[in-house]
């Protein structure tokens, strides 16, 4: 259990980074868990150039933390960048293989979801949602 | 209003009948409290299964050979028990489902024809999805109104609101007897009463209630009552529509094909009469025979003592419940079953949820298939245990305490 709420999931989780809306909104979109309830609203303020999201969540811990990670891991990106994170993301959440040659030691907390197969959704929303708005992003 | 435990009442022997609960997860004992879900099975239930398949089965009606005879009686008992069980007037007027939600469906579809854009179909704040999309759909259909009745802050229908809502346009007045996510149990027979003087059917959704409460559809005087098998000890995949005989005649079959036909040519088509009308294709008859053995194992045991454990196992809970810091409690109606649903600020109910299953609490979090209900309390879920006869005072204990270290380590 511990290995789930660990240090990591409870900071981000209690502690999100971008959460909040952005004075200027670009484009948003939100996120809907159907299982649970839970919601996610993604905001962008920037349009083609690089990415910066900010959330808003009425989540559980794992879906706000994912979340907080997310936009750690893909602000700055490009779009095309952006996505091909998301993807590589979304694979190793669900089958618990995040390379941590590539991305942050604190992505590690993600793979334990995989142990865990009633709360992946929890941890997928915010990607999922990322994905959507950028890919709304890029053909807007 | 403290339930007091029984001593009389024999958890540890009921226990014996149930083999699932005699198992470790996590590496603790396993608590079952998601019983509002689905209730486990007693033996008696799952043998009646396996022997039906390994000496009876056969296709029901029409064969001529042994075992057909012996899988159409051992059905056809289902049927008859089931009608005693809710004191329907005739066999006939039991119709054989999924489940609860199928047998909604069945309505809602069937009606069909009766309903008119002018007319009302009344619901209340407090249904499942299952009594609510079917009748969305059938106002879809038809142009009519779907119509809400409030509840009040502690989760009870406001019945003044319903006497200003029920009118001579309103159709079909459809409401759960025991709330799924609240535990209300609703004034049935109040509201039934209000529906008859505007000439509306009725049906009531008895999925929460029919293990807990007696049911006497012609007391009730309901034009429909529906449960399901697996929320009643029974297996899963069976349930049950119960409707007048005069109402179930109105209505429209809802499949088509094999059993529910009297006489087919290429150019008409002939309808079975009750129940078969309702029943196409081959039933699931070993499901009726669990059922029936259910029904069977509820006789047995003495039903008035096991509610009044499940009550006291809720009252005691709720005591416990309520000393935690932070803790809301979503329904408290005066007249309850044994569901607590809540909630414990800034923390989210699946990742209690996840922490009491470390420690092999099985609980439902979320939205309980009650979505609007959710938005009425503004809030996103709830964690809901429920209790059965077969759970013990001992694993309440083990639930409050998973619940501090949940709380601990989450804060």
């Amino acid at each position: 259990m511990e290995n789930l709420y660990q240090t990591t999931i409870l900071e981000h989780g209690h502690r999100p980074h971008n959460f909040g809306k952005p004075q200027t909104v670009f484009i948003s979109r939100e996120g809907f868990n159907h299982l649970c309830g839970d919601k996610i609203s993604l905001y962008s303020s920037k349009n083609k150039s690089n990415l910066y999201l900010m959330f808003e969540s009425v989540g559980c811990v794992i879906c706000k933390a994912s979340a907080s990670l997310m936009t750690i891991t893909i602000n700055e990106s490009t779009i095309e960048k952006g996505i091909n994170i998301i993807d590589d993301i979304m694979n190793g959440i669900k089958n618990g293989n995040i390379d941590l040659e590539v991305f942050s030691d604190d992505m590690s907390c993600l793979n334990q979801i995989v142990n865990y197969p009633s709360r992946i959704n929890c941890a997928l929303l915010p990607w999922k949602t990322a994905k959507d708005l950028i890919e709304d992003l890029k053909y807007d | 209003m403290n339930k007091k435990f029984n001593k009389m009442f024999d958890v540890e022997t009921i226990r014996s009948d149930f083999p699932i609960l005699n198992q470790e997860i996590n590496g603790s004992p396993l608590i079952y409290f998601d019983n509002a879900a689905s209730t486990q099975k007693p033996k008696s239930v799952i043998t009646s299964i396996s022997n039906y398949y390994k000496k009876d089965h056969s296709n029901v009606h029409r064969g001529v050979h042994s075992l057909s005879v012996r899988a159409t009686e051992a059905y056809e008992e289902s049927r008859r028990s089931i009608a005693q069980f809710i004191n329907a007037a005739h066999d006939y007027e039991i119709i054989l489902t999924k489940g609860t939600t199928e047998a909604i469906n069945l309505v809602a579809n069937s009606i069909t024809p009766q309903i008119n854009k002018d007319d009302e179909i009344l619901i209340t704040t407090m249904e499942h999805h299952s009594n609510i999309v079917p009748w969305q759909e059938l106002c879809i259909r038809t142009g009519a109104k779907l119509k809400v009745i409030p509840i009040n802050a502690n989760g009870e229908i406001d019945l003044n609101a319903l006497s200003e809502l029920i009118n001579k346009r309103t159709r079909l007045v459809s409401l759960v007897h025991v709330s799924n996510t609240l535990g209300t149990i609703n004034p049935v027979k109040e509201v039934i009463e209000m529906a008859k003087s505007v000439d509306a059917y009725t049906l009531v959704d008895g999925a929460q209630a029919a293990a807990h409460i007696d049911i006497d559809v012609q007391s009730l005087d309901c034009d429909f009552y529906a449960f399901s098998g697996h929320k009643l000890y029974g297996p899963t995949g069976i349930g049950v529509l119960y409707g007048k005989e005069e109402c179930l005649n109105s209505l429209t079959p809802y499949q088509y094909g094999g059993e529910m036909i009297l006489k087919v040519t290429f150019e008409e088509t002939t309808y079975n009469e009750l129940p078969h009308k309702f029943e196409a294709g081959t039933p699931n008859i070993a499901g009726a025979v669990g059922l029936r053995s259910a029904i069977d194992y509820l006789g047995n045991i003495n039903l008035d003592m096991a509610v009044n454990h499940e009550m006291a196992l809720h009252d005691y809970a709720l005591n416990q419940l309520l000393l935690i810091p932070n803790i809301e409690i979503i329904g408290t109606a005066d007249n309850k079953s044994a569901i607590i649903s809540f909630i414990i600020k800034n923390l989210h109910p699946h990742d209690i949820g996840t922490i009491l299953n470390q420690k092999a609490v099985a609980v439902r979090t979320g939205h309980h298939c009650t979505m609007p209900l959710m938005d009425h309390y503004k809030i996103s879920g709830t964690i809901r245990a429920s209790f059965s006869f077969y759970n013990t005072k001992d694993e309440v204990d083990v639930m409050i305490e998973a619940l501090d270290m949940a709380i601990n380590m989450l804060s």
